[in-house]
């Protein structure tokens, strides 16, 4: 019988959309460890399909198509973080920042029980990566999220 | 490290030796009774996070009959692999004696399994 979700996937799964599927898959693969399943071309040459194994997650990048499928390059930023949680948060935000991500935001200590930073990769597209330092519960971060907007500015 | 059911699935398969794609699909056939079958899409994709994980490893195959396709690669449990595999087995157990004390079962499942190889042998 076949399941109708796949085992192998969590129930949501990104597609990003790149300039160029070949450079992305070369250097997600670099730079988080992530591990090429299959691509498909489109005719023309494009990368219509690329599956990609990160950690217990998959993902899929596809090349831009102008109009319907624009990169972060073309739209000159993403509204979207995509988030990791893994088990050596420094290690892996200095590998990608080694291999040409730009840090937004160093790696260090958050109130919410994370240690947590956030980078663009070369293609456009922000991670953030965390690991886990403190099992908090929902009120405590609510609390520490409260004491945490009193000691800030308004903007 | 969190075993999904068809990973631990394809270790069992692995435990009394290599095998290739075809053949592992195979043996969880014959293990579960038929009960378990693993599609293509799941078992490739299992295999590669296993490859990543270090579960199991490819194996090169010198000699192959004539039915043997070309590109059909072989796969091992690696040292990795086997512990994991008996760890997730005695987690397992663990639970099904949970479920015996609870009432929950009436036999055990190895003796449901091998009541039912007992008759696939007479078939």
């Amino acid at each position: 019988m076949i399941s109708p979700v796949p085992e192998d996937f969590h129930t949501i799964t990104p597609q990003l959309v790149v300039s160029d599927v070949a450079g992305a898959v070369d250097w997600y693969s670099r730079a988080l460890g992530a591990h090429e399943l299959l691509r498909n071309a489109a005719p023309g040459g494009k990368i219509m399909h690329c599956e990609l194994l990160l950690g217990d997650s998959r993902f899929f990048v596809v090349d831009e198509f102008p109009g319907s499928m624009p990169s972060p390059a073309s739209l000159g930023g993403t509204p979207v973080t995509l988030h990791l949680y893994v088990p050596d948060v420094d290690a892996l935000f200095d590998r990608a920042v080694g291999a040409g991500a730009t840090v937004l935001m160093p790696v260090a200590d958050q109130f919410w029980g994370d240690r947590y930073g956030i980078l663009r990769d070369p293609y456009g597209h922000r991670w953030s990566i965390a690991s886990r330092i403190e099992d908090l519960s929902p009120k405590a971060l609510h609390e520490r999220a409260e004491r945490w907007s009193q000691g800030q500015e308004h903007p | 490290m969190f075993l999904t059911p068809a990973v631990f699935h394809v270790l069992l398969a692995l435990a009394d030796g290599p095998s290739h794609g075809y053949g592992i699909m195979q043996e969880v056939d014959e293990f579960t009774s038929g009960s378990t079958r693993l599609g293509p899409g799941t078992l490739y994709r299992s295999i590669q996070r296993m490859l990543v994980d270090g579960l199991i490893e490819e194996i090169a195959i010198a000699a192959h009959d004539e039915s043997d396709d070309d590109r059909r690669r072989y796969y091992r449990l690696t040292t990795k692999g086997l512990s994991t595999a008996k760890a997730e087995a005695q987690r397992i157990a663990n639970l099904v004696d949970a479920a015996q004390t609870r009432k929950l079962l009436t036999k055990t499942s190895a003796g449901f399994s091998r009541r039912s190889r007992k008759v696939k042998a007479r078939d």
